[in-house]
Formats: C-alpha cells, structure tokens, sequence
C-alpha cells in the first residue's frame, strides 16, 4: 500500500504489468471452461461444434427428466444432513479439543488434522472396503456417514479458529451469575459462536453437494446424488444436459456461499458498529 | 477445586463422544482395515480374506503396476510447480498491487471452481479432443486437427486447473499479512527487485507456499477422475489403480494395498513440509486463513 502512496497508481502499474498480465491469463483460463459449459448448455445443438442458436433446451430437458430430479433432490437432501450432523458433532469437537481431558483432547485434534490431509480417494476406498466386509448395503446412509465424517473435520476446524479468540471470562462470569456449565456454553458460547456456526454449516452443505469422490465409493445402485448422475452421463459421451446441470450446481452452490460470506461481511460490520458506538 | 477441574473437563470430554464417534466408525477404524486388508488374500470368490501375506505388495512392486504410482509423483510434482508459477504472482498482486480489486480477483479465481468437478473436467476434454473446439478451431486455420486430449500434458492441465485455487488463496493470505515497509526497506538498502524477492518477500510468505504446496498436492495424489476423462490408457494414476482394484473387478486386498501407497505417499509429503518448513505440520495446515482455504475447498 505504502509503495501505491509514495510512486502513485500509475506508476505502480508500470511496474507490476508483468503481474497483471500473468493474473489476466490466469483467469481466462479458468473462465475458459466455463464459458465452454455454459455456451453449450446453451447451445440448441447437440454438438460440439456446431453453435447454432440460443435455446434453454438442456434446461428444459434437465427439469423435465425424472432421474436428475431425483438426483437433485438426494443430493440437496444428503447436503442438509450433513451440514446439521456436521456442525452439530463438529462445534461440540471444537469445544472438547480446546477443554477436553488433554489426552483424549490431543487424540480427538490429532484425528481431525488428519483427516484434513489423508486424501479422500484413500479414506473412500476404506469405507467402501469396511461397508462390504460388513456386508452394509450402500445406500443414502452410507453416503451420508462418508460426508458427515469428512465434513465434520472442516467444522471443528473452523468452530475452534473462533473459540480460542473468544473471551474465556464472559463465560465465567455467566457462572458467577448462577448459569451451570452446560448453561454457559448454551447462553453464552453458543450464541457468540452462532456466525461462525453457521458459516461451517453451509460450507459443510457446499463440501457435500459438490463431493465427488466419497460419493463415488459409498454410493450403492439405484438413485444416485447428482455428482454421480453426471458421471454416468459423462461416460457415455456428448451430453449437453450435464453441462446445464453443472450450471445449475453453479448457481446452487455459489449462491449459499455468498450467503456463507455475507454472514460474515454482516456480523464484522455490527461489531465495527458496536466498538464505534462504545 | 481440582474435582470441580475434573467435572468440567469429564463434561467436555463427554461432549466430544458422537464426533470422536463418526470420526472413529468412519474414518479412522477403515483406515486400519486397509491396512489390515493389505496383508490379505482373496478367495475362490475373489472376496478379501485377512491373513498375513505379502503377496499384495508384490503385486503393487512389479513394474506395470508401479507405473502409474511413479506417474503420480511426478505429475504431482509438475502440476504443483505450475501451480505455484502461476499461483504465485496472481496473489502476489491480488494482495499487493491490485488495491480494492483484490478481492475482486480472488473471488474470480474461486467462483470457476464451484462448477462441478467432473464439469470442469468434461469441459477441457470438448476443448481438446479431435472433435473438440481448439482441433476444430486449427483444422478451420489448416493447421490440421490434432487429437490434444489423451495424454500426460492433458491429464497435467486439467490436476493444474483442479486446484490451482487452493494454491492462490494461502499465498494471497501470506502476502496480505507481510507488512510493506519490510520490502520498501529491502529496496531502500538498494536491493534489486529480484534480490529483495528471494532475500525478503519469498522467506517471509513461506508457510503461505507450503500451505498452498499442501492442500494442492494431497488431493492431486488421490485423483482419478481427471486423468480418467482426460488422460490415456499410458496417463492413469494411483487413483485410477485404487479405483479400478476396489469397484472394476480387480482384487480388493491389491487394491488395499495401493491404498496404503497412497497413505505413504501422504507421509512423505507431509515429512516434505515439515522439513522444509519451521514450523509444525498442524500450524502449517491451519494457520487461520488456510482453515478457510481448507473449508472453501468442497
């Protein structure tokens, strides 16, 4: 910033044009697929090179086609699970990591770390591995503990980025006042980690719509989640039906993460508030 | 007073019990069982048996099987490397130079990313296939029309384009927090703009290029999808072995047993970081901005 001040705007950008035009061509490439899908979602052709007019067939195609429906909605539906049973399991996770018993603490935290890095290819195909030597039928509930035991992690990582930067004697105070344990945490933790709670939760909800791959090894036959309703299709050649469904997932997921981030824009604005008015 | 201690911590110890439940039934408990499995057999039926041969890794040893693993390294490696050229000063700048269109640039680098993974994949295989745009595009200029897809570049491009964005955001993290003054001192005391980069603002964004070397490799070690639509029968990965083994009709113990690679390729790179950085894995992989990074990464 100091350098902007000292040489000016148009003198820091002759010196860093270099960098605007790395930058530049970073993201036409990754526009560039996106463009693509989104041109031939929209293309009334079923070819790939052939443009012909604008038309919304692929999207009147896609909700009109039972099976990506049904997709869409056990996809949707695993999402919301996996955002409650993550952010609940997960806060309590975070709370335990920073006050638990230190062994059973440092185990719990050691688990989640690892589990940030394994790679999920690696913990999938355990899974799959586990279920079928337990002769566990795949099904929507083998799904659902995949995610929620991927997406938990996230949570408690996040939960806990809070938790150390709250003020430890509000919630002692809250007990000097009568409140029990339980009572504090309820009272007043909760409510102040209630952002950041919420920000997981649709993170959570984002990780488990868009998942791929623990999808992929816990899914049993019958309706499958949309990742994998694409995936069949994708399979077998030219569809420009999937490209109008990734559309959609676009629009799906970018929309709850800027709720996600407009959570946070709105609660650092009221604190700004609060501190500028005390 | 310690028994009070001792009920508050039996309380939060209590608390923790459903998550340490999911994350040992579900996480830790089959990573064991691989491993477990990995020393197995297969029946008649070609269903795993436990026992304790070795017979699997042998199989994972013999050279056509050990190809795609080397194939992995590697392309891990190159494809981490781009990233970080390219990575580097897109955060650089985003974070320095660009003002209020900072994070302008950094949420465009993220929103391409939220288009579904096998889109985005599928995507690059109709630009670069013979039928695709860019062959047809050369064939139209009588540059001929090249089949572009199919091979390791491709299968490079589309990891590079995976997850090039969770190399920026890190980075872009870094640089925000490194104070300006220290490179107009670097500069002040004469230092080419290169030497103050080397002497100053790359040591000092250290963990941000670790953080961002992290979060891309891991998952890039793991992928079979992209090299799956876009690479060649001679492009598969470890990935593309692990999927193959466990749901394409292959033996299951072998497959466990590339799984157990994997974890070991994990375990290197880990040890990677952590030699090379001062600091812990753990503060590494959760400095506040990667947590988000992290949870951004669905």
């Amino acid at each position: 910033m100091s350098t902007m001040r000292l040489g000016g705007r148009r003198e820091t950008f002759d010196r860093t044009w270099w960098l605007w035009a790395i930058t530049g061509a970073v993201l036409a490439l990754m526009f560039i697929p996106v463009v693509v899908v989104m041109l031939y979602s929209l293309n009334s052709e079923k070819s790939l090179i052939v443009l012909g007019s604008l038309s919304t067939r692929w999207y009147d195609k896609l909700f009109h086609d039972s099976a990506m429906l049904t997709s869409l909605r056990i996809s949707v539906e695993i999402a919301v699970l996996t955002a409650l049973l993550s952010t609940t399991f997960g806060t309590l996770l975070a709370i335990g990591w920073q006050r638990a018993w230190p062994p059973a603490a440092n185990a719990a935290g050691g688990s989640i770390l690892l589990r940030l890095v394994v790679p999920e290819t690696a913990v999938a195909a355990s899974l799959f591995l586990l279920f079928t030597q337990l002769q566990v039928v795949l099904s929507f509930w083998t799904i659902l503990a995949g995610h929620v035991a991927l997406a938990i992690a996230f949570v408690a990582v996040i939960v806990r980025s809070q938790l150390v930067s709250l003020n430890a004697e509000i919630e002692s105070a809250a007990q000097d006042l009568g409140a029990s344990r339980v009572g504090a945490l309820w009272l007043v933790v909760i409510p102040a980690l209630r952002p950041t709670i919420a920000t997981a939760g649709l993170l959570a909800f984002v990780l488990s719509f868009d998942d791929f791959v623990t999808t992929y090894f816990t899914a049993g036959v019958g309706a499958q989640p949309l990742p994998l309703q694409i995936y069949s299709m994708l399979r077998f050649g030219v569809t420009p039906e999937a490209n109008a469904a990734g559309i959609v997932m676009l629009v799906l997921t970018a929309t709850v993460l800027t709720l996600a981030a407009a959570v946070v824009l709105l609660v650092k604005h009221r604190r700004r508030r609060r501190e500028a008015t005390a | 007073m310690s028994t009070v201690h001792a009920g508050a911590r039996a309380l939060w110890t209590g608390l923790m019990s459903p998550g340490i439940a999911v994350l040992l039934l579900f996480f830790l408990i089959p990573l064991v069982v691989v491993i477990a499995f990995s020393f197995g057999t297969v029946n008649d039926l070609n269903q795993p048996v436990l026992g304790f041969s070795t017979a699997n890794y042998t199989a994972v040893f013999k050279p056509y099987n050990l190809a795609p693993v080397w194939r992995t390294i590697w392309f891990t490696a190159v494809a981490t490397g781009v990233c970080l050229l390219l990575g580097y000063p897109v955060a650089y700048l985003a974070a320095r130079f660009a003002g209020r269109l900072g994070p302008v640039i950094i949420a465009l680098v993220v929103l391409p990313w939220l288009v579904d993974y096998l889109v985005r994949i599928y995507a690059w295989q109709s630009i670069l296939t013979p039928n695709g745009l860019l062959p047809s595009a050369m064939d139209s200029l009588g540059l001929g029309r090249p089949n572009l897809a199919g091979n390791n570049i491709t299968v490079i491009i589309g990891l590079v384009y995976g997850y090039l964005p969770l190399m920026i955001l890190p980075i872009y993290a870094a640089v925000r927090d490194l104070p300006g003054q220290v490179i107009d001192a670097g500069k002040d005391l004469y230092g080419s703009p290169f030497s103050v980069f080397r002497a100053v603002t790359l040591p000092l964004t250290r963990e941000g290029v670790l953080g961002g070397c992290l979060l891309v490799s891991l998952p890039m070690l793991g992928d079979f999808a992209t090299a799956q639509f876009l690479g060649g029968p001679d492009s598969t990965m470890l990935g593309n072995t692990i999927n193959q083994q466990f749901t394409g009709g292959g033996s299951q113990t072998v497959g466990a047993a590339f799984t157990v690679v994997l974890i070991a390729l994990l375990a290197l790179v880990l040890v990677m970081v952590r030699v090379i950085g001062r600091r812990r894995i753990g503060a590494t992989v959760l400095g506040p901005e990667q947590q988000a990074t992290v949870a951004v990464s669905g």
